[in-house]
């Protein structure tokens, strides 16, 4: 288990998108509503249980994910992932890295 | 491969009885297939050591008896709650703590099938004997889908039933219960590897011909007005308005009902016990105490079948969402607002409530301030002392004063909720870390109707437990003492009383009583609120339940007037100390006696279930403690604004 761990954050930093400064790189907090995007990889440095579990929730590399609705106030969203709605809070969606697409 | 842990099945389950664990993810049908199978011999308690409720039924296959244990919900075995910890226990057999099952069964959403398949790879690589139940194949047909079930066993290795809204289905699946060492296991296991086993739930819904469900057109729908942030905040406080509304209008009738039911016992026992102790304590104790309280039950039933309804539809998770951001203040998250919401009929569904949520510390947060919300118990409470303190017809602008001032106490209750939650969520920070947030928002679905009817069902039998077990007890308790010790006509002669003066004796009494024994020793503590030994008595036995405490003080005015006990209370004055002769029912005192109530844990109801769902005596003590301490301060504070006011 921790071998699985270790390998999803190994993934993150070489899902960098190249040329993009560090800091920069757009996360699922960046998505606007209604837009689309592919799950590039994880933020490096949080928790890795963190990054697991939202793995294991269909947030995985590859994944398409479209942000669907913004509660009051901004936050939480809903998302369209693997085939359902999900929320999320920008405490996570600011950990997931995309492509926008 | 059986696994054979007699010492593991639950109380009451005779040894050998076989066990099958379920495991699915939340809103995969779990708990309505449990229910489905279990119905009304379903039993809940804790797993040891843990805050996590244990819900286990018997159904029955064939001749035989098979336990049925309902797992937390959980998206993965990669555990990050003691909920989800409880699953990897129970499926791990060298786990001490926790008994294997025989069997598990994973249920997987038809609808979500690629990813309720990563959970069905965590479990299989546990080897139990496992069978698949595939739900919601409804919902999916009907939103553009397809499975092929043969193609699905054929590429899993595993048997797979399908099930349709709990019933359809099921005589098969207990067919299947009786024989767990027939189960298939895979021929070969899917991998471990986060990336490969995505490539091995797509392979296998493509085997299986899994197509894509449409996004279900209603739900979206919906959802677009439902989730606006204006339309949806305007439908979210209508529902709320709704909700309370109706559990005031709508159960007034049957209430009522039950109050003359009551009302006629108490006349046939006036008309028929010749004896005056027994047809006191018939009519007082008995009919008076548990009438008082079982006139509660119709609003109760109705509350809990709205929250069960309204869950079931799935507008909870809605509401959640909607509220998460004001929760968030409270360091709390969407999910509490509607435990929080349930303590409004009662703080137990609410402590259960609590269990949805993932992170233990958000769990005793909520906890710790559910029991301030003002729940059904206080209104009988409420009802009484803002009688005495407000009349009937006064007003407060274009408002009824006894109206506004009964939502003031619910507003402050709620407020009170909140900040104890934010405090002790944030003592709680520094252990440990916190969970990410993510709540499934499912579709819009009809909620099994035996679902609703068990939870209500539930419910009421707990309340009615609760009025036999602790009020009953607690009334009759309460009378002995208000009537003992008896004094015979030559002691009341001595003491200078007309022994034909019923009213005159009834006083002398009370006054010799054990139950004023009890006040009177309490009374330095409660003194600075103005409380005198009456009121304290039933403070005191309002500690096992607080409708006990109206209960009290009809018994103690009947005793001084029992032509009229409301006029009785209304003109009580103190009877000794310094303030004697002053009416006792001070708009100060009144006050206090309303703060009081609204922050005291009188229930020891709550504390039982505290103390169930946390697994120690730690929090329900923490949590009395703390209440009563703010209970006092509060209260004094509002005695002395009030008194500054009048």
């Amino acid at each position: 288990m921790t071998d699985v761990i270790a390998r999803i954050s190994r993934r993150a930093p070489e899902a960098a998108s190249p040329g993009m400064p560090a800091g920069h790189l757009p996360t699922l907090a960046d998505l606007p509503v209604g837009a689309g995007a592919q799950i590039v990889g994880f933020v490096d440095g949080h928790e890795v249980g963190t990054a697991r579990r939202l793995h294991d929730l269909g947030f995985e590399p590859g994944a398409h994910v479209q942000a669907l609705r913004r509660a009051p106030f901004g936050d939480p969203v809903v998302f369209q992932v693997a085939d359902y709605e999900i929320a999320l809070r920008s405490t996570q969606t600011r950990t997931i890295r995309i492509a926008l697409t | 491969m059986t696994h054979h842990h007699g010492g593991g099945a639950g109380p009451g389950v005779a040894t050998g009885t076989r066990r099958i664990a379920l495991v699915g993810s939340p809103n995969s049908g779990k708990t309505t297939l449990f229910n489905a199978l279990t119905g009304l011999r379903a039993k809940t308690g804790n797993y040891p050591g843990v805050t996590v409720a244990r819900y286990e039924g018997l159904t029955r296959v064939g001749d035989a008896d098979v336990l049925v244990e309902d797992l937390p919900g959980t998206y993965s075995l990669e555990a990050i709650s003691p909920d989800e910890q409880v699953v990897v226990d129970v499926l791990d057999p060298t786990s001490p703590a926790t008994a294997t099952p025989d069997g598990v069964i994973v249920l997987l959403d038809a609808t979500g099938l690629r990813r309720s398949l990563r959970l069905l790879a965590q479990v299989l690589q546990r080897e139990l004997p496992t069978t698949v139940v595939l739900t919601f194949g409804d919902e999916l047909t009907r939103r553009g889908g397809r499975v092929d079930v043969e193609a699905l066993t054929r590429a899993l290795g595993v048997a797979v039933l399908a099930v349709r809204g709990g019933q359809d289905g099921l005589a098969a699946l207990r067919a299947h219960l009786g024989d767990v060492a027939a189960w298939p296991s895979p021929p070969v296991l899917p991998p471990t590897e986060p990336s490969e086993v995505s490539a091995w739930a797509t392979s296998v819904a493509a085997t299986a011909g899994w197509t894509v469900p449409d996004v279900d057109p209603r739900t979206r729908r919906v959802d677009a007005v439902l989730l606006h942030p204006v339309a949806g905040t305007v439908v979210f406080l209508a529902t709320m308005f709704a909700f309370f509304q109706s559990i005031f209008t709508l159960a007034a009738p049957a209430q009522d009902a039950v109050e003359q039911l009551f009302g006629w016992l108490g006349g046939l026992v006036e008309a028929h016990v010749g004896n005056a102790v027994l047809a006191g304590f018939l009519g007082d104790a008995l009919i008076g105490g548990v009438g008082g309280v079982l006139v509660f039950l119709p609003q109760i039933a109705l509350l809990f079948l709205l929250i069960s309804l309204l869950e079931g539809v799935g507008y909870m998770a809605r509401a959640a969402f909607l509220m998460d951001r004001v929760m968030s203040r409270a360091g709390l998250e969407g999910r509490a607002f509607v435990a929080l919401l349930s303590s409004v009929a009662c703080a137990i569904p609410g402590i259960m409530a609590t269990r949805t949520l993932p992170s233990a510390r958000d769990r005793i947060a909520t906890m710790m301030g559910a029991p301030l919300m003002t729940c059904s118990a206080r209104l009988p409470v409420y009802v009484l002392l803002i009688g005495l303190l407000v009349d009937d017809d006064a007003r407060v602008g274009p408002l009824p004063a006894q109206g506004t001032l009964m939502f003031a106490l619910y507003l402050l209750g709620a407020l009170s909720a909140m900040t104890a939650a934010w405090v002790f969520a944030r003592i709680g920070r520094r252990q440990g870390p916190s969970l990410p947030f993510y709540m499934q928002m499912p579709p819009y679905r009809l909620p099994s109707v035996r679902s609703v009817l068990l939870a209500v069902w539930d419910s009421c039998l707990a309340f009615l437990r609760k009025v036999t077990r602790i009020i009953l007890g607690a009334t009759i308790v309460l009378w002995l003492l208000l009537n003992l010790p008896a004094h015979g006509p030559a002691e009341l002669a001595a003491a200078g009383l007309d022994t034909t003066d019923d009213a005159a004796v009834a006083a002398y009494t009370l006054d010799q009583s054990y139950a004023a024994d009890v006040g009177r020793f309490v009374e330095p503590v409660f003194a600075p609120l103005g409380f005198d030994w009456r009121i304290d008595v039933g403070v005191v036995a309002s500690l096992s339940a607080r409708e006990v405490f109206v209960a009290t003080l009809g018994q103690v005015a009947a005793a001084e007037n029992p032509e009229d006990p409301a006029a009785a209370l209304a003109q009580m004055t103190v009877t000794d100390g310094p303030r004697a002769g002053e009416p006792l029912f001070t708009p100060p005192t009144i006050a206090a006696l309303l703060v009081f109530f609204l922050y005291a844990l009188q229930c020891t109801s709550t504390i039982g279930v505290m103390r169930r769902e946390t697994g120690s005596w730690k929090w329900p003590a923490i949590a009395f403690g703390y209440m009563f301490v703010l209970a006092w301060v509060m209260a004094f504070a509002a005695r002395s604004v009030v008194g500054v006011l009048t």
